[in-house]
């Protein structure tokens, strides 16, 4: 004989269940939601972006902090098809590819912002000429191997370049996973950009490795902004240099 | 110029206030996409003796990553069994991790062959195939040898014989063969009971075993037969039968004149010279190390 429910108590499971529903976390916390600069200060976060490649797909994820989240997917890829489909979260498919490390944080959210706006022209605005520049196999379609597309990643590598010449972020170091991937000199401003090469680092600790990196960068961050406000006091080059030995 | 110091660390308030460029695009529909990035190797150095060369046919030289069949070799043979059969345990050897190495670099081929779509490779598995054949060959000798080893091992019969033979035709042995006998002899202690012609060459741990201790037994009782057979006149401290290995010990390490004045002063001191049983391998380390110790100080000095 079926349990009899009071209207209440049905009630009342239909609302745990919401509850359950909406307490589920897709993705990190902090990756949450749009940064601005501010954010990025006061959750003691570098001004960095982060460049995660798919292992599966090639696909390319960008965010401003060392981790991802659901929001983030949905928004990076607006217009999913069979060749470009929705990335899933599964954090052992996503490995960081570059880290790209800028001179201000308003520069940093300026490049997230640049390069999350070049994605939507590629998918959503002029998927035809994005379409174009991809290489193709013999039926037409973009070049894969497996369910692996190459192109997505050196598009964002491209669009990486094309935000740092447009908006001219001088002083921009770039961390690779692999040299490899930065492609021929000429794409960079050499007056812009800086290559450098990822420590090495075991996957299983790659979190820890880009936490590692965080702090680096907002260390050498605060330093340059001390002495920039020490050069802007007018105090002199060698004084300067005493205190930074002591 | 800029100065060395980084363009980070330069005048950057500068440049901000008099930004020219605003950061944001200003058109989405006006921007022109860049083409793809392709990655190039020529971003990093590869080390010339990167392992992985090896797998190339010519090393850190290789051009191309996949051999025509017309750079195949197709008009060589496998070797022969007779010709492997005249080949010492390091050739062999050699010529296995060549052979080897020549499969890795087809077996290579012939995977890339298969993700390029590229069917020609009858050349690369008619090679391998006749590499895979030596391979077997040499496998073939080893066992034909290691067969050869075990049945020698159970020759015992036979083994004594020759022993006892050889020791009689050692000890009547004129004094004009009695180079080329010593030389056999020390073929055959090499041979039956594994003592190393050189000193130099033992291995305390493992060389120093029963069967050295019978084969130490033989030699002793064949030079020292051989002394009472030259000089029948002997007195009678020399002339009664070894006992145990400190008295045949300078038989194996010394010439015999030395080893027998050895044994005679051993036997004019009159001390016990019978050891345990369990005594008698740490004995022979012990005293074969010192002479190899002593003997080295010397060669260097």
């Amino acid at each position: 004989m079926p349990t009899m429910r009071m209207r209440a108590e049905k009630k009342m499971r239909k609302h745990l269940l919401e509850q359950l529903k909406s307490r589920k976390i897709f993705g990190a916390r902090i990756a949450k939601g749009y940064k601005t600069p501010e954010q990025l200060m006061e959750l003691n976060l570098a001004p960095q972006v982060f460049l995660f490649k798919n292992l599966f797909s090639g696909q390319v994820l960008y965010s401003q902090v060392p981790a991802f989240h659901q929001d983030q997917i949905d928004a990076q890829f607006p217009r999913p098809n069979w060749q470009n489909r929705k990335p899933s979260r599964r954090n052992d498919l996503w490995r960081i590819m570059c880290v790209a490390d800028f001179a201000s944080y308003d520069y940093a959210v300026a490049a997230y912002d640049g390069l999350v706006q070049l994605r939507y022209v590629r998918d959503v605005l002029k998927p035809k000429e994005a379409m174009a520049m991809r290489k193709k196999n013999e039926e037409g379609n973009i070049w894969y191997s497996g369910q692996y597309r190459p192109c997505f990643s050196q598009e964002a590598v491209a669009d990486l370049a094309h935000v740092i010449n447009e908006f001219e972020l001088e002083g921009t170091a770039l961390f690779w996973e692999n040299v490899w991937r930065k492609g021929e000199d000429s794409h960079w401003r050499s007056d812009l950009v800086d290559h450098e090469v990822l420590p090495p680092f075991n996957p299983k600790y790659q979190s820890i490795m880009l936490d590692e990196l965080r702090e680096k960068s907002l260390a050498e961050f605060g330093r340059i902004r001390e002495e920039n406000a020490a050069q802007e006091n007018g105090e002199p080059e060698s004084a300067q240099v005493g205190t930074q030995a002591a | 110029m800029l100065p060395s110091v980084g363009i980070r660390h330069f005048s950057r308030c500068a440049v901000r206030s008099a930004r020219l460029k605003p950061l944001r695009f200003t058109d989405l529909n006006k921007i022109n996409l860049n083409q793809p990035v392709v990655p190039t190797h020529k971003n990093f150095d590869v080390s010339p003796d990167h392992p992985l060369w090896a797998f190339f046919p010519n090393g850190n030289k290789a051009t191309s990553c996949f051999r025509d069949s017309s750079e195949i070799d197709t008009s060589s043979r496998p070797w022969a069994l007779p010709e492997l059969r005249r080949k010492s345990f390091e050739d062999l050897h050699k010529l296995w991790y060549l052979i080897l190495k020549e499969r890795n670099i087809l077996a290579r081929e012939v995977r890339l062959a298969e993700a390029i779509r590229e069917n020609n490779t009858q050349a690369h598995n008619e090679l391998d195939e006749k590499l895979a054949l030596t391979q077997k060959r040499i496998k073939q000798v080893l066992l034909e040898r290691q067969v050869a080893y075990e049945r020698a091992q159970l020759m015992t019969a036979e083994q004594e014989e020759y022993l006892r033979d050889f020791e009689e035709r050692y000890v009547n042995a004129e004094e004009s063969d009695i180079v080329s006998y010593n030389e056999k002899l020390i073929r055959l202690q090499y041979a039956f009971f594994g003592i190393e012609p050189q000193l130099d060459d033992f291995d305390m741990e493992t060389d120093i075993n029963v069967n050295f201790i019978e084969g130490l037994t033989y030699i002793a009782n064949l030079k020292h037969k051989r002394y009472l057979k030259l000089h029948p006149q002997t007195e009678e401290v020399l002339s009664t039968p070894l006992d145990g290995v400190v008295e045949a010990l300078p038989f194996l390490l010394n010439d015999t004149n030395e080893a027998i004045q050895e044994l005679k002063s051993l036997r004019e001191r009159g001390t016990e010279t019978k050891l345990d049983k369990i005594d008698v391998i740490p004995f022979l380390k012990r005293t074969i190390s010192q002479v190899i110790a002593e003997r080295n100080g010397t060669e260097a000095v």
